[in-house]
């Protein structure tokens, strides 16, 4: 089920309704009937598989601490599950060298057809296998104790707000909530509605109608130089709006329930350098590569040249988490060189560096950056991608440049609430996310409630006559 | 269930913040309908060429003409009658009907005989494509007078299920395609007060950008190939005046004397080179053959020529640009026999003389 269709309004107001009328047990039950409805409405061998890795890493979990001295023994086998299971659905096809059909046959399956195998893979695979091998590993660390209820532990893994496209979850946040009785809050409720109507906001408009342009422009034989950068700009904004409204739904619908998810992204395109990007963007996924490849390889603390190799190799992993494709290497590669030479930079002789440097600046350099990786990233054809980066501006036409900034300008356009709301996020923030009842007086009910109206217009209005699915449901 | 304290006076906040949205909306989705479907200036573009040199014969369609056949060839075959094409990507029925009545006919001396490409079930469906700049292309080709054809199809379930009884019922598509198309057009002004060009290039050059022949092979666009799937339709045949245009083209041709040609083209066949069909769409062939020919116009079928092979196929529909002339010479031959006689001189002067006429009680 996707969030921006009928089916899931209809469907969650019905959940809420009955939830909030249920004891706590009887709403852990009925959230997990409605995550495995939700997950399965699609296809039920989602289900499957999803159930299958889950029942493993619940047993696997609780022998670590019933017999520890074979813990090792039982983290391998659930990492072998988690990764196999991610291996054969998600990389089949590209450690196979394209040939995902022909292995499928030579398994047995000899009536299976193309289009049976692309199906295969489960949506949102990536991520609910990432946060159940987090959760195996704190428990094999010592760090949380395993899951006892195995009703709780299928609802942490299948939790639906965030199942299909995160954030990631650990354990000890989530599962500390899945274990406590719940209160409705109107307050944040409240806010909620707002944070979820903003993602439409963000889904609906802005996302899909960078999507037009950006779809178009990476549909043409041979752009001009500006033309493709226009495409390339189009995708940055649809890219963040598209995936930051998924959160945003996210979190507002788990609210709603009394659940508060993890921070995804922190307004990446105003960082003034890449490391700064990168604990904003995609926070959830970042801090997983951090706390269990970056740290586990030795972190920064070891030789230059092992913190090198280091970090080249999780941005590497982290590309490839993103899809089995040379373009998410290439993309994952190119940002892992970035931080290398900022760190190289911030440690280099002080006489190369001015002594102050303006942000803004550095935060348009840094979008510049950022920009140039979103074309690795978007281009899945490496032949396309060599003729792009060899494309001339000095060879456009005026009116190649005219048709440039004609998106330029409509993407722009689109995207002012999200220019507005970058330039008053920390005074929303404030407001927002303040929990003292007298910090909640009922004119900021109004301005809400007209913040509400105005988001719910303005997505009637502007709404993209077509849209696609999230980006992030492929990976 | 669990409240907070105070939680009485914050629901009610909460009541509020969610109630207030919904009435926010509720007067954009009763209100401007009847604005939207008012027709724009009046585009003569086509109108300006068909007048200009009078053809016996027009082609009516979309991608289905120009990315199949070569539109510059197939006047020296049929010469020495006159062709014209008016065809725009994406275009479906209520385009090329009001394309029909207001430059076709509209033109002295008017054309004789019409093809209209199509695939499948493009005459079925009239809502289909009526939004979004489509809807600004139908509104310029529109008189006054033609509100109730827009209506017809406007009035038409927009989907299935939840998402259909909604729209149904609140159609705020025209109100979101005006607000989009004024972001648009402050973005063309923006370009062109940037860049030093004027909104009409712009937009001409946009359209050169994205012609169809521009686009990569390995890009099944969505927008582009976009097609409806026959196998999965469940349609039987119907000319209802309610329903769909096809009974208004038959009357606005028959008023005319005009002789329309529904020429319904092979689509992409399989590796077999075979077009995949359901008996329900052969009967709704059948039928709509049938139909035709019972008011006394034509219907074409070349789906199962086999001749028009996978190899001449570039994308969905549309063939390679080599394999045109191969196609056209295909299609002449299929049609030649359906082919009008040239006006008599006596006809084209009638006809200028209407044309001048008319012209003058425009401008007066």
């Amino acid at each position: 089920m996707i969030f921006h269709s009928y089916d899931y309004l209809i469907f969650f107001a019905a959940l809420l309704g009955v939830y909030w009328c249920l004891p706590f047990r009887g709403q852990n039950l009925l959230l997990l009937v409605a995550s495995y409805f939700f997950y399965g409405y699609v296809h039920p061998w989602f289900l499957i598989l999803l159930t299958g890795t889950a029942l493993v890493d619940f047993f696997t979990s609780n022998r670590m601490v019933s017999d520890p001295a074979r813990k090792r023994f039982y983290l391998g086998l659930t990492l072998v599950a988690n990764l196999g299971v991610l291996s054969m659905f998600k990389y089949l096809d590209f450690f196979s060298g394209g040939h995902a059909l022909q292995v499928m046959h030579w398994l047995g399956f000899t009536s299976m057809t193309a289009a049976e195998v692309a199906r295969l893979l489960p949506v949102g695979l990536s991520f609910y296998t990432f946060q159940s091998i987090a959760y195996v590993v704190d428990v094999y660390r010592g760090e949380i104790p395993p899951q006892r209820k195995i009703f709780d532990f299928l609802l942490f893994v299948s939790f639906f707000p965030q199942l299909v496209a995160g954030p990631i979850q650990r354990a000890a946040f989530l599962s500390s909530q899945l274990t406590k009785p719940r209160v409705f809050d109107a307050r944040i409720a409240s806010s909620a509605v707002v944070l979820i109507l903003w993602g439409y906001l963000k889904k609906l408009v802005i996302a899909d109608n960078a999507a037009t342009i950006c779809n178009k422009v990476f549909s043409l034989e041979n752009p001009s130089w500006p033309v493709l950068w226009a495409g390339v700009f189009a995708f940055s904004v649809q890219i963040f709006a598209d995936f930051s409204a998924y959160t945003d739904i996210a979190r507002g619908s788990a609210r709603l329930l009394g659940f508060d998810l993890a921070q995804n992204f922190d307004h990446p395109y105003l960082s003034a350098s890449p490391p700064e990007f990168w604990r904003r963007w995609h926070i959830s996924l970042s801090t997983w590569f951090r706390d269990y490849v970056y740290i586990p390889l030795g972190g920064g603390r070891c030789s230059e040249s092992r913190v090198v190799v280091n970090l080249l190799l999780t941005f590497l992993l982290s590309g490839l988490w993103h899809g089995a494709s040379w373009n998410y290497l290439l993309w994952g590669g190119y940002h892992g060189a970035l931080i290398v030479l900022w760190r190289w930079w911030e440690r280099g002789p002080e006489r190369l560096r001015p002594a102050r440097l303006w942000r803004w600046p550095q935060v348009l350099l840094t979008f510049a950056l950022i920009n140039f990786g979103w074309l690795l990233f978007r281009e899945t054809n490496l032949n396309m991608l060599v003729h792009y980066l060899t494309l001339n501006p000095l060879a456009a036409s005026a009116a190649d440049w005219q048709v440039g900034a004609y998106f330029f300008f409509s993407v722009l356009f689109f995207s002012v609430p999200l220019l507005v709301q970058m330039a008053l996020h920390r005074r929303i923030e404030r407001r927002f996310h303040s929990e003292s009842p007298g910090d909640f007086p009922w004119q900021w009910s109004l301005v809400q409630a007209l913040t509400a109206t105005a988001l719910m217009v303005a997505i009637r209005l502007l709404c993209a006559p077509d849209s696609a699915d999230f980006i992030y449901f492929q990976f | 269930m669990n409240f907070q304290p105070r939680s009485r006076r914050d629901l009610l906040q909460l009541l509020g913040v969610c109630a207030l949205p919904l009435l926010g909306v509720a007067p954009l989705i009763v209100t401007r309908q009847e604005q939207v479907e008012e027709p724009l200036e009046f585009d003569t573009e086509h109108l300006d060429v068909l007048q200009h040199d009078p053809p016996e014969v027009v082609l009516i369609g979309n991608s289905m003409v120009y990315c199949r056949l070569n539109i510059h060839y197939l006047p020296d075959l049929m010469a020495p009658l006159s062709v014209e094409t008016i065809a725009e990507g994406g275009t479906r029925s209520l385009q090329w009907f009001l394309w029909l009545k207001n430059h076709v006919v509209a033109t002295q001396p008017h054309a004789k005989v019409v093809f209209l490409f199509y695939r499948d079930y493009d005459f079925h469906r009239a809502n289909f494509r009526v939004s979004g700049k489509f809807l600004n292309e139908i509104r310029r080709t529109m008189r006054e007078g033609d509100q109730a054809y827009l209506r017809l199809a406007r009035g038409q379930s927009q989907g299935w299920g939840v998402k259909g009884w909604l729209e149904d019922r609140f159609d705020t598509i025209p109100l979101n395609s005006h607000c989009r198309s004024k972001v648009e057009d402050t973005a063309m002004d923006a370009a062109a007060l940037l860049t030093g060009g004027t909104d009409k290039k712009i937009e001409a050059k946009v359209s050169k950008v994205f012609d169809l022949l521009e686009l990569r092979r390995d890009v099944q666009d969505a927008g582009i190939a976009e097609n409806d799937n026959p196998i999965l339709e469940k349609t039987q045949f119907s000319a209802d005046p309610g329903k769909n245009y096809l009974s208004h083209f038959a009357s606005v041709a028959g008023e005319h004397g005009i002789k329309l040609v529904f020429y319904r083209v092979r689509r992409r066949p399989d590796e077999m080179n075979q077009v995949p069909q359901t008996d329900l769409l052969r009967q709704y062939t059948a039928d709509f053959k049938a139909w035709a020919e019972s008011l006394g116009h034509v219907h074409v079928d070349e789906t199962d020529d086999e001749r028009i092979t996978l190899e001449m196929f570039r994308d969905g529909d549309h063939l390679y640009r080599e394999s045109y002339d191969a196609y056209t010479e295909m299609f002449y031959q299929r049609v030649k026999h359906l082919l009008p006689t040239r006006f008599t001189p006596e006809e084209m002067a009638a006809g200028k003389e209407a044309a001048r006429k008319a012209r003058k009680r425009e401008n007066s």
